[in-house]
């Protein structure tokens, strides 16, 4: 296990009051990918720093919810490849992506639908997208529940969250 | 001169010129028409293509979900009775995170399968027995560590029918999904003819138009051509008559200058002459008048004038009997004036000046008259003085001397 030299805890992370979305990814810069099938326990994805796209939007999501902001946990599905997940808050109009630790602009601007986010992570990607999920996770637990799936080859009017906005 | 030659008539405008550009901006009209219609065919053939693939990608997710599935409930099964055996903690996670991952893929099944109602229908179906599956397995792998009940429970277990159920329901699915999706190539292959057909139909048709645009704007060029070549061989003609009517029209002026030079020459040798006649004229000593056939005087010399008593425009112009008449006085025509006309000569007739002031004076008149050719054109009168005394004037005779 690679000790951590100087990324901050998750009890850091969870007391910085004036914690932004691209003060949080800019901890990230030096962070390595590494596939996991099942999600890090924050405390290790931390010290190791080393994680796959799941442990980052899974932490952004656990932090940005303790500071109160409304953020939205999004898997994208593709052709014959990895899917990808990202964190979206909604308050930022973009969402977190373990892809874009490194780059200058950090969140990545995106329409708050399920379908608009899956478009914009599948043409970073360079990719098609089959389908795209809400989810949550319980570090508690360990626990994925799926909340809603939007398949692409659908009318968009028959989108799971354009419904669901339509009748609250 | 010579008569000018003929100037050839331009070629007259053909009545076709204007239809064929009426022409070439219908077809160009046209070829738009049709690579329009071709592109708009196209870019739908595109975004035809574009949805066709999504539904190629949607139905291999489906697949793959099927068979992920599928691997999840077997490890689901295999960690089972890998704890049954070990009793591991271990197996008992890899239990619960394969049970985990079917509850996440049945749900993205069931959202894949939603278009389709025979698949929706299967899908239901296949997660129906996942779940009554899952609750066993999920019951199975809570009894903790008492690995006698877990094998009791693994003996009463007919999972491998409900297992190799959902296996079944699952190929079945796959095999709609891929009659479907065979049914959406042959769609899509049958589209693509008739946009290639249709794209290459109108390209051809473009061609074709482009190409009979092409022979007509060559027919145009040409027939332009021809006309103005004929202008050309116009121009030259008349450049050449208008050279050959100038160079006649230089050669007549020329003529015309000559003839003019020789009559200003002639004139001015007349007028030299009649200088010189009237200079013999008025040197003569005897007064001389030149008179019309109408009597009229138009010359008088000096001596006339002297004679007279008159000056010259008093003379010139006035009729001869206001100056002169013969001094026998006859009644009917003029004497002289009939001499004249008739062509004879009237020789040392005694004559009387009309004098201004006092009485008239006698003198002897002599005509001759003036010929041009067989004509005569007027007369010359010439007064000598009369010697004899034989001109008197009945008015004004002297009295008889007395006795």
């Amino acid at each position: 296990m690679v000790l951590a030299e100087t990324s901050p805890t998750l009890a850091d992370l969870l007391a910085d009051p004036e914690l932004t979305p691209r003060r949080f990814a800019r901890h990230f810069e030096e962070f390595e990918y590494e596939y996991h099938e099942a999600v890090q326990p924050p405390e290790t994805f931390l010290a190791r720093r080393r994680g796959d796209c799941d442990d980052y939007s899974v932490l952004a999501d656990h932090v940005f919810r303790h500071h109160g902001r409304v953020t939205r946990l999004v898997h994208v599905r593709f052709v014959a490849r990895v899917a990808h997940a990202v964190c979206y808050i909604d308050d930022a109009g973009g969402y977190l992506d373990y892809n874009h630790r490194r780059y200058f602009f950090k969140i990545r601007r995106s329409g708050a639908s399920l379908r608009e986010i899956a478009e914009r992570v599948a043409e970073d990607l360079e990719a098609n997208w089959t389908s795209v999920s809400e989810f949550t996770h319980d570090y508690a637990t360990g626990r994925k529940r799926l909340l809603r799936t939007v398949v692409k080859a659908m009318s968009p009017e028959l989108d799971a969250d354009v419904r669901a906005r339509r009748n609250p | 001169m010579s008569a000018p030659a003929a100037i050839p008539e331009p070629p007259a405008d053909q009545p076709g010129a204007d239809r064929t550009l009426h022409w070439v901006i219908g077809l160009f009209a046209l070829v738009l028409v049709i690579a329009g219609f071709t592109a708009v065919q196209a870019v739908r053939n595109l975004q035809r293509t574009r949805v066709a693939s999504d539904w190629v990608n949607h139905s291999h997710a489906v697949v793959n979900e099927c068979g992920a599935l599928l691997a999840e409930l077997y490890a689901a099964e295999a960690a089972l009775r890998s704890l049954a055996l070990t009793g591991h903690a271990l197996d008992r996670a890899a239990g619960h995170q394969a049970l985990e991952n079917i509850e996440e893929r049945g749900a993205i099944l069931l959202a894949l399968t939603e278009a389709e109602a025979d698949q929706r229908a299967r899908s239901a179906r296949i997660d129906r027995l996942l779940r009554q599956r899952s609750e066993f397995l999920h019951a199975a792998l809570a009894t903790g560590g008492d690995s006698a009940q877990l094998n009791r429970q693994l003996a009463e277990d007919l999972g491998f029918l409900a297992t190799r159920e959902i296996k079944d329901e699952l190929e079945k699915l796959k095999g709609l999904v891929l009659a479907r999706l065979a049914e959406r190539d042959r769609e899509s292959f049958r589209q693509n003819q008739t946009t290639r057909a249709t794209v290459w139909t109108g390209l051809g048709l473009n061609l074709a138009l482009l190409g009979g645009v092409a022979w007509m704007i060559q027919g145009e060029l040409a027939r332009r051509r021809r006309k103005a070549a004929a202008m050309r061989r116009a121009n030259e003609t008349l450049a050449n008559a208008v050279a050959t009517q100038t160079a006649q029209l230089r050669a007549a002026n020329e003529r015309l200058e000559d003839e003019n030079n020789e009559h200003r020459w002639a004139n001015l040798a007349l007028v030299h002459q009649v200088k010189y006649n009237m200079a013999i004229i008025n040197a003569i000593r005897e007064p001389v008048l030149v008179v019309t056939k109408a009597m009229n005087v138009t010359r008088a010399n000096p001596a006339t004038l002297d004679r007279l008593d008159r000056i010259e425009e008093e003379v010139v112009n006035q009729p001869l009997a206001a100056l002169v008449r013969l001094a026998a006085q006859t009644e009917g025509q003029d004497p002289l004036e009939r001499t004249l006309h008739q062509g004879r000569d009237l020789r040392l007739q005694p004559a009387l000046i009309v004098g201004r002031r006092g009485a008239p004076q006698p003198c002897v008149l002599t005509l001759f008259p003036l010929r041009d050719g067989d004509n005569v054109v007027g007369g010359v009168v010439i007064l000598n003085a009369d010697e004899s005394g034989s001109a008197t004037d009945p008015d004004h005779a002297p009295s008889p001397p007395r006795p």
